[in-house]
């Protein structure tokens, strides 16, 4: 089989000349890239030989012999650790059978962070309780066989294994040849990996896998412990006993966090209850200052306010109002507002494309439904008469843009300045920082100027422009239509300009730059006040010999109205307002 | 060895005209396929983009012969020249298994004509 060639090239863009790594380079890169995706091989087929283990004991009890077993032991046991509370089980056969004992629930227990999840472990053998269990030929005994579903948690790894697997596969197999039979350079197939473009496909993906984690995590740890805290405020006020208090560091990739696990006991009368539920919001955060006073507050033998479900009397919790730490449930909201952000958007960009395409077809254009140069056109709508046009970014947009990023920017600057402040404060002044900073808070500075020069300019007369069609073709004309919405009396001169645009973003290393190359301006208005503030109306007609709008991923050919307005002693009017220019060559969208 | 034919040897076309052709070969044992595209791409300073605007898959049936082929040339991209980006239009034939390709470069255009950047457009 013909392999469809995809390679990984270390020093180039793939099917474009370029500098190429020397051989050195080449190998380096190689072992580079051999390390990272054998770490990945390595760790899959690790995991994976694990949980296939894992999974080969649990479907081993398959094949054990039914028994009947009777609870001698059922208690959780604080064990410590990351996961301290351990489910201590112990039971005997009562049948026929030879005589058994068994200390296991399934072949492998797990432990658990909390008290009452222990304890649920243990709800269907209680002391005393018949239950049907299973015996080995060894004479090994439990009470459950292990999940059949276990066996499917091999494919997370394997996961690894492929991306591992292919990766290598790719580094180390043998080059296609560069030059045929004859010595010449042998060609490489451009189209053989084309796909075609998403359409906002990606964004609905990306963002529907978003709002369903987002969502997810929202209702397991925001949601669903708010509702807890509100159902809380009727249950019974009592004074538990605390047995354990400690804070709990847990190590992870992204550092230390830390929790809080207090053990507690409480008598209703009914016998004894325990709990180790500090608060409705569990998980770890960092900052082990915070634990550490809580725990201080809970110390071992101390008796403290807890609050017991009426109904559920071993179900209990420490603090029961909104504390800090609940806002840290919220942050999942983020990414459920984010996600849904991202679908709309998908939604409409695909929904714009699929608008365009349906509009060309009926339109009369003469383009196929499925015609390629659909893919390579801005979207456009078909409409004749007054067509209102409209600027490519609204000054409102520019002005919110740069709130945001002079926000953003002089948030985490003032972090760092806030510190050189008070290391001068102490009279111990940290000035290698301070040096550091200057650039960095000079942009900051130049950023508030911005946002001022953009305030400002909110103020200026609003350009209305429009034209008798929405789009044009190439040795066609457009009919335009300006002026101006407000103090127009302001305006000292005025041009509207015809502009032709190459753009071709390339990366070099890991950057991503964009050209941009000037092809074509035809200046169309160039007024002076007075007449300059009444508006008017201008033809505009496209060169016989023009390119029609382009748009793929890396390259453009954009054609676009920029009209300005110079104010005195004020920020200028500038706006910018795409035209599509269609591929039609004989008849055109416009006259 | 693969090569790609166009009757009368044309290689500008207009939009919509139809391409016609035949794909030689002759290869060291039987190819399983033969596929032919009708592909634009870009050249200049961005990163390249490509563009499958038809593809086919002709009929093989020994190691030497040769197929063929009807395409309509869709109504664009035109092929243009500029200083940044510039769009070329190319048959291309791939023969499997071993990847061998032929290129055949056209112009797709008004006129049969490519648009220029910067002169008129």
């Amino acid at each position: 089989m013909a392999r469809r060639g995809w390679k990984i090239r270390l020093g180039r863009r793939a099917g474009q000349p370029g500098p190429e790594a020397g051989p050195v380079g080449r190998f380096l890169g190689r072992l580079l890239a051999t390390a990272f995706f054998g770490l990945f091989f390595g760790l899959g087929v690790f995991f994976t030989w694990g949980m296939l283990q894992r999974a080969g004991e649990h479907l081993e009890t398959y094949r054990w012999s039914e028994r009947v077993c009777e609870v001698e032991r059922s208690e959780v046991v604080r064990a410590g650790g990351e996961e301290p509370y351990e489910p201590r089980i112990a039971f005997r056969s009562i049948d026929a059978g030879p005589a058994l004992r068994g200390q296991r629930i399934q072949r492998r227990d797990v432990e658990y962070g909390s008290h009452g999840e222990a304890l649920a472990r243990l709800g269907p053998y209680p002391v005393g309780a018949v239950a049907t269990c299973y015996a080995s030929e060894a004479g090994e005994l439990v009470l459950e066989r292990g999940p059949f579903w276990s066996a499917l948690l091999v494919f997370f790894p394997l996961i690894f294994v492929v991306i591992g697997g292919v990766g290598l596969w790719a580094i180390w197999s043998p080059d296609r040849p560069t030059r045929d039979a004859a010595g010449r350079p042998r060609l490489q197939a451009l189209g053989a990996n084309f796909r075609r473009r998403a359409e906002g496909r990606v964004l609905l993906w990306m963002g529907a896998l978003f709002a369903a984690i987002g969502g997810l995590t929202f209702w397991f740890f925001g949601a669903l412990p708010l509702w807890q805290v509100y159902e809380a405020r009727s249950w019974d006020a009592q004074r538990c006993t605390v047995e354990h208090s400690s804070v709990v560091a847990h190590q992870s990739d992204d550092g230390t966090t830390y929790s809080v696990d207090i053990f507690y006991r409480w008598d209703r009368g009914r016998g004894v209850e325990r709990s180790s539920r500090y608060s409705f919001f569990g998980g770890s955060s960092s900052g082990r200052a915070a634990k550490a006073e809580i725990v201080a507050a809970h110390r071992e033998g101390a008796e403290v306010a807890c609050w017991v479900h009426p109904q559920t009397p071993n179900e209990a919790v420490l603090e029961r109002e909104l504390t800090l730490h609940a806002a840290v449930a919220l942050v999942p909201l983020a990414f459920l507002v984010i996600g849904v952000g991202m679908l709309l958007h998908g939604r409409q960009i695909s929904g714009r494309r699929a608008a365009m395409r349906s509009r060309a077809y009926q339109g009369g254009l003469p383009f196929r439904a499925e015609d390629p140069v659909l893919e390579v056109l801005p979207t456009f709508e078909m409409r004749a008469g007054p067509v209102p046009l409209a600027a490519d970014s609204p000054r409102w947009m520019r002005f919110v843009g740069l709130v945001f990023a002079t926000l953003f920017w002089n948030g985490i600057v003032s972090v760092f300045a806030y510190q050189a402040w008070k290391s001068w404060q102490r009279g111990n002044p940290e000035v290698f920082l301070m040096f550091f900073l200057v650039p960095f808070v000079l942009v900051g500075i130049a950023l508030v100027f911005g946002v001022i020069h953009a305030l400002l300019g909110m103020a200026n007369p609003h350009p209305v422009l429009s034209a008798n069609a929405s789009t044009v073709a190439p040795g066609r004309s457009l009919e335009l239509q300006w002026r101006f919405r407000g103090r127009a009396e302001r305006l000292s001169r005025v041009r509207l300009s015809l502009i032709g645009r190459e753009e071709a973003t390339y990366r070099v290393g890991t950057n991503t730059h964009t050209a941009q190359e000037t092809f074509h301006e035809e200046v169309l208005v160039d007024l002076a006040a007075p007449s300059c503030q009444m508006g008017g109306h201008v033809r505009v007609a496209l060169p016989a010999g023009a390119m029609h709008s382009f748009e793929s991923e890396h390259n453009k050919v954009v054609w676009q109205l920029d009209l300005s307005g110079e104010i005195e002693r004020w920020p200028d009017v500038s706006e910018s307002y795409p035209l599509v220019v269609l591929p039609l060559a004989e008849r055109g969208g416009a006259t | 060895m693969i090569e790609i034919r166009l009757d009368e040897s044309r290689s500008a076309f207009e939009p919509g005209e139809k391409l016609r052709g035949e794909v030689h070969w002759v290869a060291e044992t039987a190819p399983r396929g033969l596929a032919l595209r009708l592909l634009w791409y870009t050249e200049g300073r961005g990163d390249r983009d490509v563009g499958v605007a038809s593809r086919e898959t002709l009929p093989v049936g020994s190691s030497t012969g040769s197929s063929a082929f009807s395409l309509e040339a869709p109504s664009g991209p035109w092929s243009c020249s500029g200083q940044l980006v510039s769009i070329r239009w190319a048959l291309e034939a791939e023969l499997e298994p071993g990847g061998e390709v032929a290129r055949l470069e056209l112009v797709l255009g008004p006129g049969g004509s490519e648009a220029l950047l910067g002169q008129g457009g």
